[in-house]
């Protein structure tokens, strides 16, 4: 009788467990879905600045807030597409060489998987928030080395450093829509 | 559990190799851009999802959630009028600069005559990389490849891509502009290029009577790609350096004027077709010739005097 019991009370925790990945994964599926929505909607609006506000406003990159935020969660495929399709968009608005932001955004989230992995998450989201940040701040150097490489020429600072301020500003209020739930395999996690 | 690890272990990997080669193969995409032949094959593609992501038709989405649609049709009526009327005086300012020069240099061939589009700027994108503005009109509107773009105030920039229905002007403030520019009053000449502060930097500069503050900078119409006599600015110096306060500025951001580059074919593409004489045949040949020698004066001897 004992060995059944057993046997079934495993099963019942492995039912358990499976449950409470589902839900996790729902939920990240669902927070994935929202900051995508979000991107595209602050893309679109970012091509009707002329109408809104002038052209000469900064504007985020938020494609940056995706990479950043969803970099502390893991390194997931969906993501890296998701993020290549977003540097594909940016590439063409922004008249850069086919490419260049799909490696600005792959470069945050990278950053952003690797701080996060090193330092285990205690619970509160300032340190994902930090690193988050770092990890815009490494996408903005990224863009900045590739506009300097490809052009020959430093990149005008100003807007750059404009666009920046929004982006790690605005991304102190959308940061718990890109903070994720910890995906079940962190490749840069501590074993 | 053991194979669930196992399994984790393999999605990890997965996940570390995918990441590493996108993030490797969009580096040597970018790279592989600096080949000319590269960036021409990736131009249709780009052009074609340009048109799909940038173009707008109809109402923009703050219209439609206003409903400023009516205010918005007097305003830009108002402001087509106002920008109309600043043309022609910009048209009249440019035709004066063209005059005295004529008047100067007797028999000298005019420009072509002006005529374009106004297209309203649909986007701009001052990014690290270029310094853009998205139009809204392109091929099927009748912009031509490589058109001028102008505000009521001055020269903005050059269309670079065309599409169906949208061009990318590549502003004058652009570090990989150049225009070619003569001082209105100075006549001195120079290379303008955009710099980051948003003014133009004048480039290849005369060794003497180089320009004078404050006088206008028009384009000189050397190389072709710019026609002659459009303004570009004011001069003024900033230390050693000569720059340009560009006149764009002080004119409306959101509507441009895209007219045809002042291409002038080079005379072996455009050469003379002579009459073939077998066509004509000997007779009415000579009948012409004859005819050109009775009905022409004979011509004077250099020394005869005879223009005195």
């Amino acid at each position: 009788m004992a060995t059944p019991r057993t046997s079934i009370s495993r099963q019942t925790g492995t039912r358990r467990s499976r449950r409470a990945g589902g839900g996790i994964m729902s939920r990240g599926w669902f927070k994935l879905l929202l900051g995508t929505l979000l991107v595209i909607i602050a893309g679109m609006l970012q091509q009707t600045q002329p109408v809104l506000a002038g052209p000469a406003i900064p504007w985020p990159n938020v494609a940056l807030w995706a990479a950043a935020g969803w970099g502390l969660s893991g390194l997931a495929i969906r993501k890296v597409a998701l993020l290549m399709v977003f540097g594909l968009v940016q590439d063409i608005l922004l008249n850069a060489p086919l490419g260049a932001f799909v490696l600005v955004n792959l470069s945050a989230l990278g950053v952003s998987a690797w701080l996060s992995g090193r330092n285990e998450r205690d619970g509160t989201d300032a340190r994902g928030l930090l690193h988050a940040m770092i990890a815009i701040l490494a996408g903005y150097g990224v863009t900045v080395f590739l506009a300097m490489t490809i052009n020959e020429a430093s990149p005008r600072l100003l807007p750059v450093m404009g666009d920046l301020g929004v982006t790690i500003l605005l991304f102190l209020l959308v940061f718990p829509v890109f903070n994720l739930p910890q995906d079940d395999q962190h490749i840069f996690k501590r074993r | 559990m053991a194979s669930r690890a196992g399994k984790s272990g393999v999605e990890a990997t997965l996940q570390r190799m995918v990441f590493a080669i996108s993030l490797l193969a969009s580096g040597a995409f970018v790279m592989s851009q600096s080949a000319q032949p590269v960036r021409d094959g990736l131009s249709g593609f780009r052009l074609a999802a340009a048109d799909m992501l940038s173009s707008r038709g109809g109402p923009t989405m703050w219209t439609r959630l206003t409903r400023q649609g009516e205010k918005d049709a007097r305003i830009a009526e108002l402001e087509r009028q106002v920008q109309e009327l600043s043309r022609w005086r910009q048209a009249a300012l440019t035709m004066a600069y063209r005059m005295e020069a004529y008047e100067e240099l007797l028999a000298v061939m005019g420009e072509p005559p002006e005529k374009g589009v106004t297209a309203r700027v649909v986007a701009e994108i001052d990014g690290p990389f270029a310094q853009t503005r998205l139009a809204n009109a392109g091929q099927d509107q009748g912009v031509s490849d490589g058109a001028v773009a102008l505000n009521e105030s001055g020269l903005v920039g050059r269309v670079v891509d065309r599409g169906r229905r949208s061009s990318r002007i590549l502003l004058v403030t652009d570090y990989n502009s150049r225009v070619p520019v003569v001082g209105e009053v100075s006549g001195a000449r120079a290379i303008m290029y955009g710099d980051r502060s948003g003014d133009g930097e004048l480039s290849d500069l005369p060794e003497s009577d180089g320009f004078r503050v404050g006088e206008r900078i028009l384009t000189s119409g050397e190389g072709g790609l710019f026609p002659q006599g459009l303004l570009v600015g004011r001069a003024y110096q900033n230390g050693r350096n000569w720059r340009v306060s560009l006149a764009m500025r002080q004119g409306s951001p959101d509507y441009v004027r895209l007219i045809p580059p002042a291409i002038i074919p080079r005379p072996e593409d455009d050469p003379v077709i002579e009459p073939d004489p077998a066509e004509t045949g000997d007779e009415t040949g000579l009948q012409a010739s004859g005819e050109a020698a009775i009905g022409s004066p004979a011509p004077a001897p250099v020394e005869s005097g005879g223009a005195r």
